[in-house]
């Protein structure tokens, strides 16, 4: 599969009469986004959009989710295959890229949902969604609409807008061209006999209600571990439907830039040997977990590989798989890297993940999520400010009234410990 | 700065083991070691008054102790505390241990304290103190002051310390920052040392495992002679072979052939717990009452003669591992089938 | 197999056997460990998979009917689940403020493992 990302670099979001790009300047037709989005969905009430640019004090709360804005201008799948359009396999083709920009959807299905991106200051450093040029769009339905119902809306909802805009890369001008490309297993074994084969092992929690992924609109719990090819996520075929671990959930701006992907793309055909990625699910049963982490550990082993990355999503149960994986394929022999974030309390001190292995000797800390930071006062509000009090590290007391100055725990903070290693968090021991 | 020392009753210059359980005091100024200490503090604080203590009693008199800290601290508000170096002194270590939950742990004063790596009064003090690693003996007492005085140096200058600089003993503190390089370069990184054969340095240590495989399963607990072991620390009255209260020297053995429970007879030494429920029915920590009930009801054939005890607080991992050899090699060499091992 | 579920949301709804739990997340792990003691077995995760479900005031868990258990790995699990929660909570108290939220939110989790099982011959 070959797919060629044609970036558009966007230096500025401003609104206009047009959809299109100039001079890097992205412009936008909010009419076009607010009418196209609540014809083609009559329980769309009411639908707003807001910009906010990196340095301004704006803060955006609760963030649903975060998507590229792009358009696909050769080859098939284009959207979001299986969600926006009709299933097709996705990874081939030509892909105007809006570089630099993302839209941004918020409002929450339920209270406690949380999540924020802070444009300046302390908050921004903890968020790689400071630096994008962010198209905030919150939509409004009908008073009692069920939470189910309300995520899946604004869901399709955020990927419709990015659509929309990603329209305004059609005629741009290009800034750069990126190219992916791998072909089939024989192919690259001929190419290169000597380089270790490396399998992406990303586990994504499945577990119901604000706690799923899609694969071409498939509910990932659906699945066993599924082998896709990198290009595949790179080109929209995996979404987000995780609504409540902000500081690790993979937002579908993630996916569709996954870092992991990235970083071993680069040393394909150099260093590596990248077969693929594997799909895995984070279940809820005992018995589901077992499933799928000894699958995935046996497909590793099938495909012949010498070494894997195995990224988490969320904290808690899903440790075990990402252990159970580990075991897994280290027991056969193979090389096998973990990513995670770890939960270590607010001194550091406790016990970092909830489940361990012995055979788990390679392991990234992407942070601790109960790390506390200390926030100012914002200008702007863009989303529910009530939703700061319900933050985590956001109540007993930790507003300063005078200030505005507020404590909240990473766990708040949408993409700060990536567990896709997308952000710079780490931890040293004191 | 103001900084108060503690020492015990060896390095306070009282006296030596026959002094182990004098009662905590308080003199205005460095004594012993504490001198040593304040001369090389170059201007940055000055060791106000130091705290002399007996290791037994420190061990064996918690509350007591607690209270007199507790009212050092509140008339002398000291701004840093420092704590041995205990070298491999187990009590001492403890003592250590608890001088430094209280005043940090208490009342965030930093504290510097040092101790060689196997003294069992390492892992809490580290938690709370920053601990210098030493020499098993005194003999290294001349390279340890000046690394305390070195880090009270940086504290009274408001330096962050880090143990990879400074050279103490981590203290267990995962801390979170933002580093150059994104965390999935990182683990490609780590992957590619790791398909090299080459050296590579884990974010996130696992714990270590000690893994000890366990006995086959006995066949028939009717025909078994079932031993009763405990660290709890429970002994006959008066303690008649001096097992310690904390960090252990020995075990001891008992005959338990001729009672049907341990009751009035025994107590607990341990220092570890609150030895009311213990000092009342001592059963409730090594439940003889309840193997000679099984013995008798035919569940179980036999409670082997002996009962065996020592403590466990603060006893070091090797002599826990020789304890264990020993009285495993006596009880095998008895022909016993199994044994119960209480803990508290 | 037919199923015992361990409970404190009246939200719940279901023909199999509920025991009802009159407490928080924290008794619902307690309690789900004392009817693993005499033989039930646990067919769910007792952990949550997000730190925010974490500070859910409550919790389903489902264990077999049928006294034939547990085995050793989840009586690990249970055993080690309490600690674990709490060291998450810290000293803070579950999220009440958002109590209708939880209780849904956990009702749909519940579903979801339903389904899970159902998919198996049993």
């Amino acid at each position: 599969m070959r797919l060629e990302l044609n970036k558009v670099k966007i230096e500025d979001i401003q609104f206009g009469e047009e959809m299109k790009v100039e001079n890097g300047t992205l412009y936008i037709n909010k009419d076009e986004i607010i009418n196209t989005l609540m014809e083609e969905d009559e329980n769309i009430t009411g639908i707003d959009v807001n910009l906010a640019r990196p340095g301004e004090k704006v803060r955006i709360i609760p963030v649903k989710d975060v998507i590229e804005p792009r358009v696909k201008i050769e080859g098939k799948g284009a959207g979001f295959p299986g969600v926006t359009t009709t299933t097709q396999t996705t990874g081939e083709g030509v892909v105007n890229v809006l570089d630099g920009a993302a839209i941004v959807t918020i409002g929450n299905q339920v209270g406690f949902q949380e999540g924020v991106i802070d444009m300046w200051g302390e908050g921004a450093r903890w968020t790689p969604f400071s630096k994008t040029l962010n198209i905030v769009v919150d939509i409004s339905v009908p008073e009692g609409f069920s939470p189910h119902k309300h995520e899946e809306l604004v869901r399709r909802a955020g990927l419709r807008a990015s659509e929309i805009v990603g329209e305004a890369a059609r005629e741009a001008e290009i800034d750069k061209t990126e190219v992916y490309e791998i072909g089939n297993f024989f192919e690259e074994h001929d190419k290169y006999p000597d380089l270790p084969k490396i399998i992406y092992v990303e586990m994504l929690i499945s577990q119901g209600l604000l706690h799923d992924g899609y694969i071409y609109g498939v509910v990932s719990s659906d699945l066993l571990p599924t082998l896709l090819h990198p290009n595949e996520e790179l080109d929209n075929a995996v979404i987000s439907g995780n609504c409540v671990a902000a500081c690790d959930k993979i937002t579908t701006y993630q996916h569709q830039n996954n870092s992991v992907i990235k970083d071993l793309y680069e040393l394909h055909g150099k260093e590596i040997n990248f077969l693929g990625v594997l799909i895995t699910p984070e279940l809820t049963t005992l018995e589901g977990k077992y499933r799928t982490t000894d699958f995935a550990a046996k497909a590793c082993i099938q495909y012949g590989a010498d070494g894997v990355i195995i990224s988490e999503e969320g904290y808690g149960n899903p440790d075990s798989d990402l252990v159970m994986i580990s075991r897994g394929v280290e027991q056969a022999g193979i090389k096998s890297v973990l990513i995670t974030d770890e939960c270590s309390g607010w001194d550091g001190m406790s016990q970092p993940l909830t489940d361990t292995a012995e055979e788990a000797v390679a392991v990234i800390s992407t942070g601790n999520v109960s790390h506390v930071i200390e926030v100012d006062k914002a200008d702007v509000i863009l989303g529910n400010p009530w939703a700061i009090e319900t933050m985590s590290g956001g109540w007993a007391g930790s507003y300063d009234e005078e200030t505005g100055k507020m404590k909240c725990e990473l766990n708040a903070v949408i993409g700060s410990t990536s567990e896709i290693g997308y952000h710079n968090a780490t931890v040293k021991l004191y | 700065m103001k900084v108060i020392y503690y020492l015990n009753q060896f390095y306070g210059q009282i006296g030596g083991e026959e002094m182990a359980h004098i009662e905590p005091q308080y003199q205005d100024k460095p004594v012993g070691a504490a001198m040593g200490f304040n001369g090389q503090l170059q201007g940055k604080g000055q060791v106000i008054g130091t705290i002399i203590c007996g290791d037994n009693y420190f061990n064996e008199n918690r509350e007591e102790t607690m209270e007199f800290l507790e009212k050092v601290y509140e008339e002398h508000q000291p701004d840093l505390v420092v704590a041995g170096p205990a070298f491999n002194a187990g009590r001492y270590g403890m003592a250590c241990a608890g001088v430094a939950e209280f005043f940090n742990g208490e009342h965030q004063v930093p504290v510097i304290s040092g101790m060689y790596e196997e003294n069992p009064g390492l892992e809490t003090t580290r938690e709370y103190a920053y601990v210098v690693p030493t020499g098993d003996s005194a003999a290294s007492m001349a390279q340890a002051l000046p690394k305390f005085a070195e880090l009270a140096r940086k504290l009274a200058d408001g330096e962050m310390l880090d143990p990879q600089v400074d050279e103490y003993f981590p203290q267990g503190k995962r801390l979170t920052y933002i580093t150059e390089e994104r965390g999935s370069k990182r683990a490609v990184d780590m992957l590619l040392k790791r398909l090299k054969g080459e050296e590579f340095e884990t974010e996130l240590p696992m714990p270590e495992f000690d893994r000890v495989e366990p006995a086959a399963a006995i066949k028939d607990l009717s025909k078994a002679t079932i031993a009763l072991v405990t660290t709890g620390g429970i002994v006959p009255n008066g303690n008649p072979d001096h097992v310690q209260s904390a960090s252990a020297q020995k075990w001891a053995k008992y005959d338990v052939t001729q009672i049907d429970e341990l009751g009035e007879g025994y107590y607990t030494v341990h220092g570890g717990y609150d030895p009311v429920y213990a000092n009342e029915y001592p059963d409730r920590v090594a439940p003889l009452d309840q193997l000679k009930r099984l013995e008798k009801e035919g569940v179980i054939g036999k409670v082997y003669d002996y009962f065996y005890t020592t403590t466990g607080t603060g006893t070091s991992v090797e002599n826990s591992e020789n304890f264990g050899r020993e009285i495993g090699q006596e009880l095998l060499d008895a022909g016993v089938d199994g044994a119960i091992l209480t803990s508290t | 197999m037919t199923y015992l579920l361990v409970t404190n949301n009246d939200e719940i709804q279901s023909d199999y056997d509920i025991h009802w739990v009159d407490g928080s997340f924290e008794d619902v792990i307690k309690e789900t460990h004392k009817l693993m003691e005499e033989g039930h077995e646990l067919l769910v995760s007792p952990l949550p998979a997000s730190i925010r479900m974490f500070y859910s005031p409550v919790r389903t868990m489902v264990l077999t009917k049928e006294k034939k258990g547990p085995s050793k790995s989840t009586l690990q699990l249970i055993e080690d689940a309490l600690g674990q929660y709490k060291a998450v909570l810290v000293n803070k108290d579950p999220d009440y403020r958002n109590l209708e939220d939880y209780k849904y939110m956990d009702k749909k989790l519940f579903n979801h493992a339903m389904a899970e099982l159902s998919g198996f011959n049993n």
